[in-house]
């Protein structure tokens, strides 16, 4: 904590002056302020995600180099009639030196009613009556959680159902829940009684001996959900512990993953590069064909022609071979050897004619075989030299491995950057810890599954006990004992209890609705927007003017929404009553900060708001609520670690 | 600041609303006691003394039976 020595703050409390400003950069102690308020009621001051900040980092570190290991709030206030003072004191304990844990340091609290002193151990109960830590989140404000309402719309997250809890004590619900739970610890007692007392009875063997066994049955199904509930607490707090180190370190993780990435690219670019070094030596080999091409095709072409000529002649020869052959069978024959007819003198000169000159023909033909294969191997030959050029594939080469050297270099450097960054982190160590995060997420999942078939078994035995009983009580036996009276009474008792809960819950969750909407209306800018619904765990959904539900929502919508949910859980939980505010603007703009100006104060009995420059400018934006200003201060740095609050008229 | 009479009243009505449905012969007054005691010591962190007063009130309630 920044402060240091005495501070003194008058909080305004005339009714039409109900506002004070508190002006401060960040870091300067803005919701230091807010957590000593909170530390004087309730001993305990929170940090990011709600996080109890241990007490020996609330000291103020100058005052703790200078030996003084002391602390203390004190707050005067009003409520119900009376006159309060509240005074909590942390100082190290006698025997220790040089504190070094919250151990070593010793906290007391004192509170005087209208001057009297109020007992120890009723302290609570009377800061409880009017100001419960379960709702302080309601008026101990800090803007920065603000985002925590928008988990409220998703249904089934943990901290949705965190936030539901601390809205339902606002509103009244633990009552009911609570007074469930003792009556059915009454019923439980009962029913052991009765147990004993239908045993000593005859006839009543067979009931008392079915009613224990329940019972038995309801104790074991108990303890085995608390069991199991002990071990979902137990797993969801070294998830949620694993959850903060690995926050801090995630920027770590992503760093190693891309460094990993980096390391896979660099091995492919080398794989790549000597791939092509290979080739490019393949293909140098051969070059020097490329010198010869031209000659090469012509030569393929000359030899090509004279296959072909050879090819010619060998047909040629055949097929003459054939017609000798026939003409030769023909005239030794005499006759057709296809149609068997006799062949005339006359045609048969024709047919010796025709065979001489084909007879010389062949003589002619020239066929040299050992020419035709020998010209068809130089054919193959020549074809193997031919080859696409490879002059171009070369330059392809070379031009791909410039690529990749120069993508190599920015690969190498963003590498060699990272893993310098990282330097020092264990970052195996991370990795394990995400696996055992990981794990500890299915194990909440499969215990949680396990509560609700557990809670559910336990539900058929109370029923079975409850119908048990009811054939118990109309036994004319059995009626007239106490204890079955006492067990039908907190049975009546219990099921009120119990099945007013939902019903409690409906009627909040319209009105919260209701004043939600009211509020709404007044704080945003946008009039298409008719109004907000509710689902079950209070996140809201602003509905347009034809009935549609906006999807899609600035932070500025996020923030009017959530100060309309808290500002319709206020008026539906509680009477109007202070409200100290922690940066609630960042992310509005003017005109939206306009609406909330003008409406809070209405609606609060004294409000407090801790805002820097940056949200609201001191000379034009506080025009809203300048008649409404009892007290402006202004936090100072004097040193960075010691800030003091002064006075600052506007 | 005032206490949170607010939402305490829509826990009572909510109360008197579901005896009457489920649980007809039981007495208004009783009830209204039973509220009572969980309304004043909701917040508390102890339960010992509210079921030492539930307990208490529910012996009263029966009465004379033996």
């Amino acid at each position: 904590m920044p402060y240091k020595g005495d501070v003194v703050v008058e909080f305004p409390t005339d009714s039409s002056l109900n506002v004070m400003i508190v002006f401060g950069d960040n870091m300067r102690g803005k919701t230091s302020f807010l957590n000593a308020l909170r530390w004087a009621f309730y001993g305990r001051a929170l940090g990011r995600h709600l996080h109890e900040i241990p007490l020996l980092n609330l000291l103020n570190r100058e005052a703790t180099a200078e030996g003084d290991f002391s602390m203390e709030v004190g707050v005067r206030f009003e409520a119900g009639g009376h006159r309060y003072d509240l005074r909590r004191r942390a100082t190290k304990r006698d025997h220790v030196a040089l504190p070094s844990r919250t151990e070593d340091m010793r906290v007391d609290c004192s509170l005087q009613k209208d001057s009297i002193v109020v007992v120890g151990n009723q302290v609570e109960a009377e800061i409880n009556r009017f100001i419960p830590e379960q709702v302080s989140r309601f008026f101990l404000f800090d803007g920065e959680l603000l985002q925590e309402y928008e988990t409220l719309l998703m249904e089934g997250s943990e901290q949705g159902r965190r936030i539901k809890d601390a809205i339902e004590q606002v509103l009244g619900v633990p009552t009911l829940l609570l007074g469930r739970d003792e009556i059915g610890t009454i019923l439980k007692q009962a029913q052991k009684q009765q147990t004993k007392d239908l045993q000593q009875m005859q006839g009543m063997d067979a009931q008392a001996e079915h009613q224990s066994s329940l019972q038995a049955k309801e104790g074991a199904q108990e303890r085995d959900i608390e069991a199991l509930k002990a071990r979902l607490k137990e797993t969801k707090e070294q998830r949620e512990a694993l959850d903060d180190e690995l926050e801090k370190v995630e920027g770590v993780h992503r760093a190693k993953t891309r460094s990993t990435e980096l390391g896979k690219r660099q091995a492919e670019i080398l794989a790549k590069q000597e791939g092509n070094a290979l080739a490019r030596l393949g293909l140098v080999k051969t070059a020097w064909l490329d010198l010869i091409q031209a000659q090469l095709k012509v030569r393929q072409g000359q030899l090509l022609e004279e296959q072909a000529r050879i090819s010619n002649i060998v047909e040629r020869k055949a097929r003459i071979d054939t017609r000798v052959e026939d003409l030769e069978m023909l005239l030794s024959e005499a006759s057709c050897p296809t149609c068997k007819q006799q062949i005339s003198s006359e045609n048969r000169g024709k047919f010796a004619t025709q065979l001489a000159n084909l007879k010389a023909e062949t003589i002619s033909l020239e066929v040299d075989g050992d020419a035709l294969a020998r010209v068809s191997n130089e054919i193959s030959e020549v074809s193997k030299l031919i080859q696409a050029g490879v002059g171009k594939q070369i330059r392809n080469l070379v031009s791909e491995d410039r690529s990749l050297s120069v993508e190599l270099t920015r690969v190498d450097n963003e590498k060699e950057k990272i893993d310098e960054q990282i330097r020092g982190y264990d970052t195996e160590a991370i990795a394990s810890q995400r696996r055992l995060r990981d794990a500890l997420i299915k194990q909440e999942g499969s215990v949680e599954q396990r509560i609700v078939e557990a809670e559910r078994d336990l539900g058929k035995t109370r029923n079975e006990l409850a119908v048990l009983s009811k054939v118990i009580a109309n036994l004319p036996a059995a009626r007239a004992k106490r204890s079955t009276a006492k067990v039908a009474l907190c049975q009546a008792l219990g099921k009120v209890f119990s099945e007013s809960v939902e019903r409690l819950r409906e009627d909040l969750r319209r009105k919260v609705q209701q004043k939600a909407t009211e509020a709404f209306r007044r704080l945003t800018t946008q009039e298409k927007y008719e109004r907000l619904e509710i689902n079950s765990n209070y996140g809201l959904t602003i509905i347009d003017e034809n009935g549609n539900p906006v999807e899609v929502r600035s932070a500025g919508a996020e923030q009017i929404v959530a100060l309309s949910l808290i500002d319709g859980l206020a008026r539906t939980g509680r009477a109007a009553g202070p409200v100290v505010m922690d940066t609630p603007f960042g992310r509005l703009d003017p005109k939206h900060r306009e609406n909330i100006l003008r409406y809070l104060p209405e609606n609060t009995s004294q409000l407090v708001l801790l805002v820097h420059e940056g949200e609201i400018r001191k000379e034009t934006d506080l025009t809203p609520i300048a008649s409404r200003i009892g007290k402006s201060y202004v936090i100072e740095e004097v040193t960075p670690r010691h800030s003091k609050i002064k006075v600052q008229p506007l | 600041m005032n206490d949170v009479a607010a939402a305490d009243d829509m826990a009572w009505r909510a109360l008197l609303e579901t005896v009457k449905e489920v649980a007809p012969d039981l007495s208004e007054s009783f009830l209204r006691k039973a509220y009572e005691i969980q309304r004043r010591h909701q917040f508390a962190r102890d339960r010992g003394e509210s079921l030492r007063l539930m307990e208490a009130l529910i012996e009263s309630e029966i009465g004379g039976v033996k």
